[in-house]
């Protein structure tokens, strides 16, 4: 079920954030929502169905983007195999942690993406790059988890309601 | 097998999936794939930014915004049209200043046709610099086709489906325009910089260049149709012991701005790659 959510849910958040949140920059930095909901799917505890979003975000990115094919999908699925390793309890024992994840999964997401963009030819300028995108995104990501989280937990609760004793 | 190694092989066998599309993408191999996955996402887009815009216009209480737009389109167009045929005057004029103007008053140069498309979309990634345009194969757009404004150079179209097209910006760090200065007839290269600038590379010490020069496109190369605009200098960097020099541009057109691109239809680039193939070895040559 998640899937057939996922899905459309991912296109429509891919198509935005290379339609209408670009335009809304700081600095070079923008809203990565694919990475916010993939992560945030992660965090709720669903690590297959969060790899498995983190792949078809990634893949919609990638074919919205100049960049290599495959560049986003990489970044994103690593991103929520490390996000899945504490198995969603660490991430939901405080409210600040997703705040951290979004912190620590922006940084891995654009330090992957960066390497593919330099191992496939494209000239990349590390110091601008991290210094003007990945900084300001960072803000940006980590100011935008907290309703992401939010609206996530509830979809969550929507599509696999938890169990109740009669 | 634990869950953490299960788990490890899953996102090992997805890694080793998406290793195999950035190879197949990098052999060219994709394309085809892509182009039909990325045309419903297109349709997802140019809704998208029908909508947005749509919210836009009714925030600014513009009741006939569609008729507008249309008209802005045209004159648009229009204007492009002009701008080009002032700059073909001004080069003109400076043939003649270099007495070579009867050769080029001989030289038969077609008409551009334009193509007016919306911008629907930017690059997905921040660190690249790409639009995608409500534009493709229906309308003739094609691979390779200049892309310009009433302001100038916008860049080429990189890639392109049934109804959309990508355009990689000159302003793409992996954008490079042989260009030409207007005044002093120098030439070199204008390169993207990483947060929209834009660079003019491979002057000569000699080379006569101040700030405020307008910078065009040579022609050089058969990518580009020559004497569009890209842009003025802005500043130059000359040190005595380079053998080059830079210098920063401006470039005519406001990239964050970009709502209407025109597409050079007729333009058919040229390709180098056979003169540029290496001579075959005698030893190779010999039966």
């Amino acid at each position: 079920m998640s899937y057939l959510v996922g899905l459309p849910l991912l296109a429509l958040a891919a198509v935005l954030q290379a339609t209408v949140l670009n335009q809304f920059r700081l600095f070079g930095g923008t809203v990565d929502l694919v990475l916010l909901l993939s992560l945030n799917w992660t965090i709720v505890g669903e690590w297959r169905s969060g790899t498995l979003w983190a792949l078809m975000g990634g893949l919609c990115l990638d074919l919205l983007s100049g960049g290599p094919f495959g560049a986003n999908a990489l970044g994103l699925v690593l991103v929520a195999y490390g996000a899945s390793l504490s198995e969603g309890r660490f991430w939901s024992s405080h409210v600040l942690l997703p705040l951290a994840s979004a912190l620590l999964g922006t940084v891995l997401y654009h330090g992957i993406y960066l390497l593919v963009l330099a191992a496939s030819g494209h000239t990349v300028n590390w110091t601008l790059s991290l210094g003007q995108v990945t900084l300001p995104t960072v803000l940006l990501n980590t100011l935008f988890m907290v309703p992401v989280y939010q609206f996530v937990r509830w979809l969550h609760s929507v599509l696999h309601p938890a169990a109740v004793r009669i | 097998m634990t869950r953490l190694q299960s788990r490890t092989v899953f996102v090992g066998l997805l890694v080793i999936a998406i290793a195999a599309l950035l190879l197949l993408n990098q052999a060219g191999r994709l394309e085809g794939a892509k182009s039909v996955l990325l045309t419903p996402l297109s349709a997802l887009q140019r809704g998208v930014a029908g909508a947005t815009a749509g919210l836009t216009q009714a925030l600014h209480g513009n009741a006939d915004a569609a008729s507008l737009n249309q008209e802005n389109a045209d004159l648009k167009a229009q204007v492009a049209q002009l701008q080009k045929r002032i700059v073909d005057l001004q080069e003109s004029q400076a043939d003649l200043n270099l007495l070579s103007g009867l050769l080029n008053y001989a030289r038969s140069v077609p008409d551009n046709r334009y193509a007016a498309a919306n911008v629907i979309g930017r690059d997905s990634s921040p660190f690249l610099s790409f639009i995608i345009v409500d534009l493709g194969t229906d309308a003739g757009v094609a691979r390779d086709q200049p892309v310009v404004t009433d302001n100038g150079l916008v860049g080429t179209v990189v890639a392109v489906t049934c109804c959309s097209a990508r355009v990689r910006l000159i302003t793409d760090p992996n954008s490079a325009v042989t260009a030409r200065l207007q005044q002093s007839r120098d030439e070199g290269v204008a390169v993207g910089r990483f947060g929209g600038g834009l660079d003019l590379q491979y002057l000569s010490q000699q080379a006569q260049i101040k700030s405020g020069d307008l910078v065009l496109t040579s022609g050089l190369g058969g990518s580009f149709p020559e004497g569009i605009v890209i842009g003025t200098v802005s500043a130059v960097q000359r040190q005595s012991f380079d053998v080059l020099q830079t210098a920063s541009l401006t470039p005519g057109v406001d990239f964050n701005r970009l709502e209407i691109v025109l597409v050079i239809t007729n333009f058919k680039p040229i390709d180098l790659s056979p003169i540029l193939q290496p001579a075959p070895t005698p030893a190779a040559a010999a039966p």
